[in-house]
């Protein structure tokens, strides 16, 4: 089952971002040529967080002791043990990972049919991801947002994730063509949406 | 662009914090952003009490104020803009609270409960204007230039998840950390780290 | 507590007698067959999860000969370094493990 999970560009080129998904930790990075990564946020070392490391050379770099993983999710270098040939056993937990419609969408196993279909030639950006203290169900069922996790409504495509058991997440993309009135807009409705889900 | 060189002499302002407390570490990030020179003297009771400047011979008190007067002897005359609607107000009230909740859950050793609820109310403001913002094109919360409203807001910004708050919730305010810590001379605290 | 690290951990041990799976490794690797011992306290089954599953990340094979809530015995194979990546790992433990004494020895 794919998720939204953020919108792309909020993982920008060689930074890495944390995420959320039912209380499970991911990380989302970008080596500097925008390719897209998602881990399981822990470093296969001493589990620090993968999210709050650095991106260098097409690495995900962990601050804890510098242990580098490379796209394939392969740690490649050591630097306490520089000569060390790294067995390929040493590897982040990688989820699946695409981008579509202008969010960043993730799945525990490949599945990519089950994307929802959304028109090709619409070319989407993303507006605002926003936190609702809401369990994911109830925000699903106030908003008509389906098991797939999105919604057109007036125009905007509306993706929701449970980031755990009491906060969901909404993300709000619009075509490229919208005016920057009609995104101004759309953000101010996305806001009073929340407000308003909060206070059901 | 290169960092703006301090220059600390005899003359220059002294700041009497301690190293762990976010509000001294507001004022040596200022400092250090504004790129003037500041003297630096260890004192526990800022731990409490929050860091005192001494300037041309007088003790200043409250970070605000401290970085009202910093401002003046800036390089760049962005630092000294008042941030709009009232938003350098707004961050400090934001940073006070944010400081006083921090302390009471490290002397607990963890988060007290309630502190991620307040956590919410104090820093939701902040990501809905800095969403605002970027979509306006401005990384800071008064434009493109940080101020001092910036300043204030930004230990609860990226010490968020000491109260339990963390950081995949804030996107915008994500946004906001990485913009300041790119700023030529910036500076570290324990918890918040320079590596983008 | 006294914590006992063999000065032997993280030294090579060039030991001609030591038939470890040097074949399987790379040429440049130094693999080495150790016999890995510790004492403490500890959930047995726990224990043995996180030993196999340290020496599955690290490529190390691994033969766990004895575990008990206050001992744990194995023998594994494979490059040094990791060998004694695989030792640091097991002193700090899993939680809830209390490891007093450690010694690692080639076999
Ligand atoms: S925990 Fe990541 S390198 Fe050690």
């Amino acid at each position: 089952m794919w998720t939204p999970i953020a919108l792309s560009e909020d993982v920008a080129a060689g930074t890495a971002a944390p995420a959320r998904l039912g209380g499970a930790e991911i990380v989302l990075w970008r080596d500097g040529d925008g390719l897209l990564q998602a881990w399981e946020d822990r470093c296969p070392h001493r589990g620090m967080r993968l999210s709050f490391g650095f991106v260098r050379e097409g690495r995900l770099t962990c601050l804890y002791h510098g242990w580098q993983f490379d796209a394939s999710a392969r740690c490649r270098l050591i630097p306490a043990h520089p000569e060390l040939k790294v067995p390929g056993t040493i590897r982040a937990n990688p989820w699946h990972v695409r981008e579509r419609a202008g969010l960043v969408w993730v799945a525990d196993a490949a599945d990519a049919d089950a994307l929802p279909t959304l028109p090709d030639d619409t070319p989407m950006r993303g507006l605002r991801s926003l936190a609702v203290r809401r369990p994911r169900a109830a925000v699903a069922a106030q908003t008509g947002i389906g098991a797939g996790g999105w919604i057109w409504r007036d125009g905007a495509l509306i993706g929701l994730h449970g980031a755990d058991d009491a906060t969901s997440m909404l993300h709000l993309a619009l075509p490229q063509s919208a005016t920057a009135e009609a995104r101004r807009r759309t953000m101010g409705e996305a806001t009073a949406l929340r407000d308003a889900l909060e206070a059901a | 662009m290169t960092a703006p060189a301090a220059l600390v002499t005899d003359t220059a302002p002294v700041l009497r914090g301690w190293g762990l407390d976010d509000r001294s570490y507001t004022v040596r990030l200022g400092a250090a952003l504004m790129g003037v020179g500041l003297a630096w003297l260890t004192d526990r009771r800022a731990e409490v009490q929050g860091p005192v400047l001494v300037r041309h011979g007088r003790d200043i008190v409250g970070v605000r104020a401290i970085l009202r007067a910093l401002a003046d002897d800036a390089l760049h005359p962005g630092w000294a803009e008042p941030a709009a609607e009232g938003w350098e107000e707004r961050a400090a009230v934001i940073g006070e609270r944010f400081s006083t909740l921090r302390r009471a859950c490290l002397a607990a050793g963890r988060p007290e409960t309630g502190s991620a609820a307040e956590a919410w109310t104090l820093l939701r403001p902040l990501e809905d204007r800095l969403a605002e913002q970027h979509e306006a094109g401005a990384a800071f919360l008064g434009g493109a230039h940080p101020a001092i409203a910036d300043l204030l807001a930004f230990p609860a910004a990226a010490l968020s998840h000491d109260l339990r708050l963390p950081h995949d919730l804030v996107p915008a305010t994500r946004r906001f950390i990485r913009a300041l810590r790119a700023w030529p001379g910036f500076l570290t605290m324990p918890g918040i780290a320079h590596y983008q | 507590m006294v914590l006992y690290v063999s000065t032997t951990l993280f030294q090579h041990h060039g030991d001609a007698g030591n038939e470890c799976r040097a074949s399987e490794k790379g040429p440049d690797s130094l693999a080495q067959c150790h016999r890995i011992r510790m004492e403490g306290r500890f959930d047995a089954a726990g224990m043995r999860r996180f030993a196999e599953g340290r020496a599955a990340l690290l490529d190390l094979a691994i033969d766990t000969l004895d575990v008990s809530p206050t001992r744990f015995d194995s023998r594994l194979s494979g490059d040094e370094i990791l060998l004694g990546m695989f030792g640091m790992a097991c002193l700090l433990g899993p939680s809830g493990c209390v490891v007093t004494r450690f010694e690692s020895l080639p076999a």
